[in-house]
């Protein structure tokens, strides 16, 4: 097991009284991409400032490396860190040409121009190297930033909401950029976020931020589909939880019984999460609810069903179930994988006790 | 000329979350705080001293015609602020809202007349419409030997009310430019009339700027010593220097300086509280609309019969007059290369004083912009002290305090040199402070991710995007430096001759033609300085 690149411990800085990071943990293998992911205010970019070293923690440690560069006795300044830093208005020095920006951290590197060569052919800009920045467009400014965090071999890029300037159609475009980019460097790298597709994106993993503490860190599609809190959740995207009670290893709801085996004892006072491509509707004259709203998402509809419970459930489903509002429908839930059931906010553990129905991991919790 | 000066005042910054300033680095507070006890100094001496004197400085205030000083220096203050504002609230209104014909043309005349120093105009003033000025000689033919005495309060007010009102027209018409039409719109639609609107809507919406305009009037003359010296009204500053100069009681001119500078500050507190707790700017974001162009029709032409007015008395007429006396200065031999070595003096001492109000106020400035904190509060504070303090009280108490402590400084360049910086500083300041807010800590911060030192990242990022800012501030200075009086003539070494007081004492010795050559010199050099500010309101639309 190699060290971690990153690793933060009890991380705690407070800004007029309140924690703006709260006891944070977090760790980062070499190579890998981190999106930290969170509401603004939630504490991200604070995070991200104080392992750039622009922010001196009131609380925890960060080690790089092996060594503690902040904490209760070290801190070491910015400009020792090795840490590259992409800023969400790119902050590049509008007195240099492309050129020059790119070299200021290779000051004393005697092999300066081949890497600032080589940053620019990395990022797509050769050519540009005797430009202004005010003469660029918006991409490319963000590829002169990237360049420039990269021409020094940094251990670490740190990007700070990297797409959050750019107009939409051009996001799209640089995201998948950025994500060739960092992998071809085979830099370790964090970027902020406030933007669930962006995280999923270019992240291989993903932290959630609240409130100045990490809620789950996981691969994006576990946060989705398995989520170990309300918050993690709702965050991630739209959900119905539906009251549910476990009863001979079968959680059943106002619906119907979901299936899934569980090895649990019974237990009552349960929701279980259901995300809308897990919800299917079939018209029925005898249906459980009708056609509250119906919205058209790309080649899918949304709908929102009210059960004659009065309870909602919302189900996505291919365009070519057309129901108009007041339809009477059929809810089945069609999963393909093992659902998560929460009790108390929090995600419960359930042990698989039949054959999966689909994936195996699909039981993991923490 | 104290618009820059305003436009710097230290403002809250909103936005983004709030982080507590670090704590600055020594390099940047500790200049920064010795700078601020320096400013402080002639202040607490001038407090010292009158204290020190006791009961004897309570006596002489008492004893001498104290009361009528300050009844007479308030009543100016207040006639020429109303004045001024009565005058540049239709001139600002009619350039940047109505279709009055050469609009653009009288937008820059109506603020030339800030080019003319006070004591040129008062020179101008005294020449002209004199009781034995030229106006009586071309009226002697018809009988008229001796014109009604105008000098003193008549004089002043005409005078500095000439010279001042493009301070409240600049204010005002910055306003204008910036206020949301939509708001006019919105109390058209809701029933109210062109009229009701403005007096509703659009006047209240000024308010904070005329209080602005007025405060920078009421100081210029409330500090103003040249022309009420040469129109001989005894207001603060010319009793100050007569109790200095001639009768050389030197308790009472620190006492009166004293209480001139609490006049000040009540003026400059007054402002504070006019501004109340309204917000005045635009609530919502989006593309700034230009103002919208109100038609005259049959106004259109009184309009510009009031536009030629105000141009031909605040500038047509006391220009040619000047012109008039250069002329017959030059024709009549007067000595050009005296003129030259005060010109040269001039540049040298004004040089100088950019250079080093530049450097002092430069610490601060980095202070007050990346380490807000209460440091940062408190020598900002003390270094605002210029924009108040009269010429005149800084210079008496460098004079005290050279010829008590320092004898060595006494009456000697760097010692007047100190008083410019004092006085100028925040001038220097506010300009540093602009541009340094333009440059995002962000830029600073990737300097640094990038490997270098805190004052390298100065050298390299910081100082080259602020040095415009920088050279603009250092210019203002020089100007200011240019047309100083008081200091220059208190603080000045012995046989030491600017341009400034030169025209001082062939005007008070009332040789016209021997006055109105550097005069001309001088005002020359100050159109660069309302050029300066013209840019800079320019750039702010």
């Amino acid at each position: 097991m190699s060290e971690p690149v990153i690793r933060c411990t009890d991380l705690t800085k407070r800004f007029r009284g309140v924690n703006a990071v709260d006891h944070l943990d977090l760790e980062l293998e070499s190579g890998e991409i981190l999106a930290l992911l969170g509401p603004s205010g939630c504490g991200k970019t604070t995070t991200l400032r104080l392992i750039a070293g622009f922010e001196v923690p009131d609380g925890g440690t960060i080690e790089m490396g092996g060594r503690v560069v902040a904490g209760p006795r070290a801190f070491m300044a910015p400009e020792k860190r090795r840490v590259g830093m992409v800023f969400q208005e790119y902050a590049l020095f509008p007195h240099m040409s492309v050129e020059k920006n790119v070299a200021y951290g290779l000051s004393k590197d005697p092999d300066r121009e081949r890497k600032v060569g080589a940053a620019l052919e990395l990022v797509g800009l050769t050519g540009l190297e005797d430009r202004s920045p005010h003469e660029l467009s918006g991409g490319q400014q963000q590829r002169v930033a990237l360049a420039r965090a990269l021409a020094p071999g940094p251990e670490v890029i740190l990007l700070d909401e990297p797409f959050s300037n750019l107009d939409p159609t051009l996001r799209g475009r640089m995201r998948v950029e950025v994500r060739r980019i960092l992998r071809q460097a085979g830099v370790t790298a964090i970027f902020v976020t406030h933007d669930i597709r962006e995280a999923g994106n270019i992240g291989d993993q993903i932290a959630l931020i609240h409130q100045g503490r990490i809620e789950q860190v996981g691969a994006p599609n576990d946060l989705y589909h398995r989520p170990q809190t309300r918050y993690t959740a709702d965050f991630m995207g739209p959900a119905t939880f539906l009251a549910a009670e476990i009863e001979k290893g079968r959680i059943v709801t106002e619906i119907g019984v979901i299936p899934q085996h569980v090895d649990a004892p019974p237990a009552a006072g349960m929701q279980v999460m259901l995300r809308p491509d897990d919800v299917h509707l079939h018209a029925s004259a005898t249906g459980q609810g009708a056609i509250l709203f119906q919205e058209l998402r790309g080649g899918f509809f949304h709908y929102r069903v009210r059960l004659d419970s009065g309870t909602l459930v919302e189900s996505q489903i291919l365009h070519t179930h057309d129901f108009e509002v007041g339809t009477r429908v059929d809810v089945t839930i069609e999963p393909g994988h093992a659902l998560v059931c929460f009790q108390d906010n929090t995600a419960v553990n359930l042990e698989p006790s039949g054959p999966p129905d689909h994936s195996a991991d699909a039981h993991r919790h923490a | 000329m104290r618009v820059a000066e305003l436009a710097h005042a230290p403002t809250v910054r909103a936005g983004g979350p709030r982080r507590r300033a670090p704590w600055p680095p020594a390099i940047i507070w500790a200049p920064a705080v010795l700078v601020g006890l320096a400013v402080l100094l002639p202040l607490l001496y001038l407090a010292w001293r009158t204290i020190g004197a006791g009961t004897e400085a309570i006596d002489l205030l008492f004893r001498y015609r104290t009361l009528g000083v300050v009844l007479r220096s308030l009543f100016l203050v207040a006639t020429v602020t109303a004045t001024t504002t009565l005058l540049a609230l239709p001139l600002a209104w009619l350039t940047v809202r109505s279709d009055l014909p050469f609009r653009r043309f009288w937008s820059v005349i109506t603020v030339v007349p800030l080019v003319i120093p006070s004591y040129v105009g008062a020179l101008m003033f005294v020449v002209a419409l004199g009781p034995k000025g030229m106006l009586q000689g071309y009226l002697e033919p018809l009988g008229v030997n001796r014109l009604p005495d105008l000098y003193g309060y008549p004089g002043s007010l005409i005078t500095l009310s000439l010279l001042s009102f493009p301070y409240v027209l600049l204010t005002i018409r910055a306003a204008l430019w910036r206020l949301d039409p939509a708001l006019e719109e919105s109390s058209r639609s809701l029933g109210h009339g062109p009229w009701a609107t403005f007096f509703r809507v659009t006047l209240p919406q000024l308010r904070p700027a005329i209080a602005s305009g007025g405060l920078l009037v009421a100081l210029y003359t409330l500090s103003d010593f040249g022309a009420v010296s040469l129109l001989r009204y005894e207001t603060f500053t010319w009793t100050i220097y007569i109790q200095y100069g001639s009768a050389f009681n030197r308790t009472l001119a620190a006492a009166l300086s004293l209480v001139l500078v609490a006049v000040a500050v009540g003026i400059l507190r007054m402002e504070r509280a006019s501004r109340g707790r309204w917000r005045y700017y635009r609530s919502a974001a989006g593309a700034a609309r230009d103002p919208s162009i109100v038609r005259l029709q049959r106004w259109r032409w009184p309009a510009f019969g009031f536009f030629t007015m105000v141009a031909t008395f605040s500038l047509a007429l006391p220009m040619s007059v000047l012109g008039y006396w250069a002329v017959r200065g030059i024709a009549a031999g007067e000595p050009l290369n005296i003129l030259w070595s005060a010109a040269a003096n001039s540049i040298y001492v004004s040089a100088l004083a950019a250079g080093a109000t530049v450097i002092a106020g430069l610490p601060v400035a980095v202070l007050a912009v990346r380490y807000p904190g209460w440091i940062a509060a408190m020598v900002e504070r003390v270094t605002y002290i210029g924009f108040a303090l009269p010429g005149i009280a800084i210079a008496l108490s460098l004079v005290f305090f050279g010829a008590n402590y320092a004898l060595p400084l006494y009456q000697t360049t760097p010692l007047l040199i100190f008083a410019y910086v004092v006085l100028f500083l925040p001038v220097a300041i506010g300009s540093a402070r602009t541009s340094l807010m333009q440059v995002s800590p962000q830029l600073e911060e990737a300097a640094r991710s990038l490997g270098r030192r805190p004052l390298r990242v100065f050298s390299t990022i910081t100082l080259p995007l602020i040095l415009p800012g920088i050279l603009a501030g250092a210019g203002m200075v020089f100007l200011l430096t240019m047309k100083e009086l008081p200091a220059t003539l208190i603080l000045g070494p012995i046989g030491f001759k600017t341009l400034a007081t030169s025209i001082w004492s062939a005007a008070s010795e009332a040789y016209f033609a021997r006055a109105a050559i550097p005069a001309l010199l001088l005002i020359v050099v100050s159109s660069f300085s309302v050029a300066l500010i013209l840019g800079r309101e320019g750039r702010a639309r």
